[in-house]
This record gives structure tokens, sequence and C-alpha cells, in this order.
């Protein structure tokens, strides 16, 4: 493996990396806030996660796309 | 004012005490005026550093070690602005503000650096004003909730509709 490749990795891992931290708090938080709304008899739980889902897929989806089509277009194309 | 958790690390309060009897009224976030800085900033700058990238590829022929420079530098800058701009939003997607039959919750999240609760009994609520300062803010229909408990105040801003919360508040304080 050449030298620009192991740190394009290594880049992507940290970055990755921060992905699942950023999560796991976001979890984690969700998780608390949600049983503050239970206990208060809160209707809107569906919405909340709806919302979530969307903004936890797109940001995957946009790291996803910043690990794979830079790194193609520079150690694949030519 | 009753703050019950203002801790710049992970707080491990198990949260407030639900009393009984207690209901929600009203819960919202921040207006999405708020975002706007965020945005604006994703928008501008990402697109700048997405640029670089053909740059940093046109030059592989010429020169690999300024193509690498300029194609690892922009990688990070735009993984940068990346994960800050969703950690902004994923925060502000955890921040809540909440109206009970007992008390005001202000609870607002940085990521991994910030939890903060604020609760206000509305009993203690001397006084409450609701401000939407500013030709934008009338626009947008958003502005700040401010709370005089006696002794001193508490704000929450980007409030969106603030009068119709300050009208539900005087509302359940009498």
């Amino acid at each position: 493996m050449s030298t620009p490749l192991l740190i394009f990795l290594g880049i992507q891992l940290v970055s990755f990396a921060i992905v699942g931290a950023i999560l796991f708090e976001h979890w984690r938080v969700c998780k608390h806030r949600e049983e503050i709304f239970q206990h208060l008899g809160d209707r809107n739980r569906e919405r909340r996660r709806r919302r979530r889902l969307a903004l936890i897929t797109f940001y995957l989806l946009t790291t996803l796309c910043i690990a794979l089509v830079p790194g193609y277009f520079f150690f694949l194309s030519n | 004012m009753d703050s019950l958790a203002s801790l710049p690390w992970k707080s491990k309060s198990p949260g407030p005490v639900i009393e009984k009897g207690e209901k929600l009224l009203l819960e919202t976030r921040h207006h999405w005026m708020k975002h706007i800085v965020p945005i604006g900033v994703f928008v501008i700058l990402a697109p700048l550093c997405v640029a670089l990238f053909p740059i940093a590829l046109s030059l592989r022929t010429e020169s690999v070690q300024l193509s690498a420079i300029i194609f690892f530098g922009t990688l990070i800058s735009l993984l940068l602005i990346h994960h800050w701009f969703f950690h902004a939003m994923l925060s502000e997607n955890v921040t809540d503000i909440i109206l009970t039959n007992r008390r005001v919750f202000y609870m607002s999240h940085q990521l991994w650096f910030a939890d903060t609760m604020d609760e206000v009994v509305l009993q203690s609520i001397k006084i409450v004003e609701a401000g939407r300062r500013g030709i934008v803010r009338r626009l947008f229909n958003y502005g700040e909730l401010w709370f005089d408990i006696g002794g001193g105040g508490q704000k929450i801003p980007y409030v969106p509709s603030p009068q119709t919360w300050a009208t539900y508040i005087e509302r359940m304080r009498t």
C-alpha cells in the first residue's frame, strides 16, 4: 500500500470515529430526552423519531460520499 | 433560578423529577433561524472545498507532491466543516423548550461539550416578557422569553411564537 493511500485511509478512519462518537452521544441524549417526554405524556414521539432518522441518514450518506468519491477519483481513476 | 444541571461534561444526572399530575402543554425547539449561520457557512465553504478536488486531480501529472498536498488539505478541511455542521445540527435536534402545567424547562446541548437543563417553576415567575425585536424576528415570528423570578432572570432565545408561550405561561400562573 502506498503512503498517500495509507494517509487517506487513516483520515477516513478518524472521520468515521468522529461520526460514531457524535451519533453515540446523540443517541444517549435522545434516550434521556424520550424518558422525560414519556413521563410528561407527549404524543409527538413518531415525528421526533422521523426527523432524527432523516438527519442521521443524511449525515451517514454524506460522510460515505466524502469517503468514497474523492478517493476513487484520486487513487483509482486515470 | 432552579438549575438542575449546568455541567461542561457529559451529565450523568437522572434528569428532572417529574411530579405527579404534571403534564406537557407546549413543546418546541429553537426557531430555524438559529440554524442560518451553520447552514450558510456549510453552503459556502463545502462547495469551495469540493471545487478544489478537480484542481488536485489535474495537477497529478505535473507535480504529484503538490497534488497530494492540495488533495489532503482539501479533504481534511471538507471533513472538518462537514462534522462541525452535523454536530451543530444534531445538537440543535436535541434542544427542547418545554412548558408543563407546573414548570418551564429549557434543555440545550452541545454534544460532548455542554449539557444544560434549566427549569423555572411557574409559581416563582413574577413577570414574563415575550420580545420580537427587529424586522427579521417580526417577519419570521420568533424572539425570546424572559422571566423575572425575583432576584434574577432567565432568558430563552430563539423561541417560535413567543407571545403564544407568554400567554400560556400567564394562564398557568393564575
